[in-house]
């Protein structure tokens, strides 16, 4: 016999029973359309990330006093936790100088966060979140371009002038088509000139990343940093961008940086760190960790699902083998073999809930495509999830069909056409 | 040796321990071509009979061989070959699938025999002609009356072509002219060369057969 037969017979089976059919595949439909919306989105979020951290360069350390990823535990144990951060020395200037001279490096730039404020010109303002005092090498490092006008030069940090390159953002909202280069913009009590501006670099996770602006480290430090207020002394604490030569194994100059720092703190072999070193790699894998979780936590909703499901197809098919008692009696009297019957109610079985799979895959990708649509969430739709997805229904179809199936091949024909 | 040939069948039922015996020795012969029915009342094994001799059960003891093979020695697939191939039933209450069309029914043996689909289309279409029921190829069995449901089911017995009619009570569900007709169906069938076996109760029924069996509490009369 061949294989289009039994589907078709499957296929006139459940065209009688339309809306039970599809009832009872809704837990299929449920956890199918779980497992792609849910994938999609990850996958999604996790092309945006990798290619954004990818950009950020993977190579690059954050050389500063407190780790990007603290697990703490209990809320005791990180507040003691952050009051040490808070207690730690902080860097300078002289560490980023230090750390310039080893030969690992490719690029070093100091990194003074300074807290937000208001930009004028004129009648002109915006509010700057990032403003960040630093030196030439910082744009080397993170990937930013000067659109117009020109980067920090030695006298300018040397100096402590009060110069600043914005970012796309901030010149368009003080300056709009206007020519920004020699201007003089205000900021908290202070006058700086505009000697460059940033290329737009776009938005990454809901941060507008052209929201900032530039000036000399030395002048943060001059003009603005102040240890008494608590923030500097953590959040806004000075930190120096480091990124190694190509040629470099991150492992290794990781190694020999640390080693640097150590001494120059003064720490001897049996201490711990008291500073950290953050990459740009350490928030890609707790990325990994965190959707991973979510990827269990999915599997297991799916699965349930799946199995509830399963649980009613059988149920249905039982009651469908029953009702068709007599169907079975006259096909085997007409001269079906058991193994045909068999094949017949599995086929069907598989069939819905492969049709169970294949509305749970366009649910799924509709509700990613709305996300998509609607979030900063970015949805993508591999195609082996629909692959997976159709997979695991057949898989549904064919595991719970086979009590059913069997019961039904096992009949008595005479019993069976007797049947009423 | 002869198409039909039982020795000392045996059926014995069980019903919550207690034995049933429904047919208590049965021996007798059919020859290729014959026009025989069975006949006795209800309840006398009529049905049991027909069903061992149709291969869709096997007797408690006895011998059955049919074309010269020992049924009792076959195992169940080789049993719904055949049925498939060499048996075609006929039933007091047609037995149709009522979810299908009736060309649909009457292709139901050869899809089993895996004839390709055009081919089965094609034979299924004659063998309607031929009971006089073309015209109802593509309605359902439940859209038609009962001896035209007749017909259709008799097209069905004939799918594969094969050597024995096996007719259960054919006429019991059917009016005495329309039950009459679809006996002149069966002699033309049997004028034909194909062996038809007709059970019924009814003596007016078995008048129309060349030769009658009769049966009395699962024996034979002599
Ligand atoms: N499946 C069964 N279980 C128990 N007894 C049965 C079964 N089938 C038939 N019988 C009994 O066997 C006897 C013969 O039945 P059957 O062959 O149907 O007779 P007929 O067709 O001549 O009316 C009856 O007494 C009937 O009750
Ligand atoms: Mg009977």
């Amino acid at each position: 016999m061949s294989i289009v037969t039994p589907i078709k017979t499957a296929y006139t089976g459940l065209k009688a029973n339309k809306l039970r059919s599809i009832l009872t595949t809704l837990g299929i439909i449920i956890g199918v359309g779980t497992v792609i919306s849910m994938v999609s989105i990850i996958d999604g979020m996790n092309r945006y990330v990798y290619s954004v951290l990818g950009d950020l360069g993977t190579r690059t350390v954050y050389v500063q006093k407190w780790e990007w990823i603290i697990m703490g535990g209990s809320q005791t144990k990180m507040r003691k936790l952050w009051r040490e951060v808070e207690r730690r020395k902080g860097f300078t200037l002289e560490d980023a100088e230090a750390i310039k001279k080893l030969s690992v490096v490719e690029n070093v730039a100091p990194f003074q966060p300074i807290i937000a404020g208001k930009l004028k010109y004129r009648s002109n303002s915006v509010d700057c979140s990032n403003i960040v005092g630093t030196d030439r090498e910082y744009i080397y490092i993170t990937g930013y371009e000067i659109q117009r006008g020109r980067n920090f030069t030695d006298q300018d940090i040397t100096r402590s002038r009060r110069v600043v390159i914005l970012g796309s953002y901030i010149s368009k909202n003080l300056f709009g088509d206007k020519n920004p280069l020699g201007k003089r913009i205000s900021f908290r009590g202070h006058k700086f000139t505009v000697i460059g501006v940033l290329k737009e670099k776009g938005e990454f996770m809901g941060n507008n990343l052209d929201d900032m602006m530039l000036i000399p480290v030395t002048t943060a430090l001059k003009y603005y940093y102040n240890p008494r207020i608590r923030p500097y002394r953590v959040w806004y604490s000075f930190r120096i961008l480091v990124k190694f030569r190509d040629d470099v194994p991150l492992k290794k100059g990781l190694e020999i940086l640390e080693e640097l720092i150590r001494i120059r703190r003064g720490l001897r072999f049996d201490q711990n760190n008291d500073f950290a070193l953050n990459t740009s790699e350490m928030l890609l894998s707790a990325y990994r960790k965190l959707t991973s979780g979510i990827f269990i936590a999915m599997i297991g909703i799916a699965s349930l699902a799946l199995i509830v499901g399963g649980i009613g197809i059988m149920n249905i098919m039982l009651v469908s083998v029953t009702e068709r008692t007599r169907e079975i009696g006259i096909r085997m009297a007409v001269g079906a073999k058991r193994r045909d019957i068999l094949y017949q109610f599995l086929f069907e079985s598989i069939f819905l809930t492969s049709l169970g799979g294949i509305i749970g895959v366009l649910l799924g990708f509709s509700i990613a495509k709305i996300v998509d649509v609607t979030t900063p969430l970015p949805a993508s739709m591999p195609v082996w999830s629909v692959l997976l997805g159709l997979g695991f229904s057949s898989l549904v179809g064919l595991f719970f069909g086979i009590y059913p199936a069997n019961k039904a091949s096992k009949m008595d024909p005479i019993e069976a056409l007797r049947y009423e | 040796m002869s198409l039909i040939e039982t020795r000392d069948l045996v059926k014995i039922y069980r019903l919550d321990g207690v034995e049933v015996p429904a047919l208590r020795g049965i021996s007798l012969k059919i020859d290729i071509g014959e026009y025989v029915s069975i006949m006795g009342p209800s309840g006398s094994g009529k049905s049991t009979l027909m069903h061992i001799l149709g291969c869709l059960d096997r007797p408690t003891s006895g011998k059955y061989y049919l074309d010269g093979l020992d049924i009792s020695e076959l195992d169940e697939d080789r049993l719904a070959e055949i049925r498939r191939e060499k048996i075609g039933f006929v039933f007091q209450n047609f037995n149709l699938l009522p979810r299908i069309t009736n060309i649909e029914n009457v292709e139901l043996p050869m899809t089993y025999a895996g004839v390709p689909s055009k081919e089965r289309r094609k034979r299924a279409m004659a063998l309607l002609e031929r009971v006089g029921l073309s015209h109802r190829a593509f309605h359902r069995p439940t859209e038609i009356s009962g001896g035209e449901a007749q017909r259709v089911a008799i097209a069905r017995a004939l799918a594969n072509d094969p050597a024995i009619i096996l007719a259960d009570e054919p006429t019991g569900n059917l009016d005495t002219r329309t039950g009459r007709e679809i006996m002149n169906l069966f002699e033309e069938l049997n004028s034909e060369g194909r062996t038809v076996i007709v059970v019924t109760h009814d003596p007016e029924v078995s008048a129309k057969t060349k030769r009658i069996i009769r049966i009395r509490d699962g024996m034979l009369e002599k």
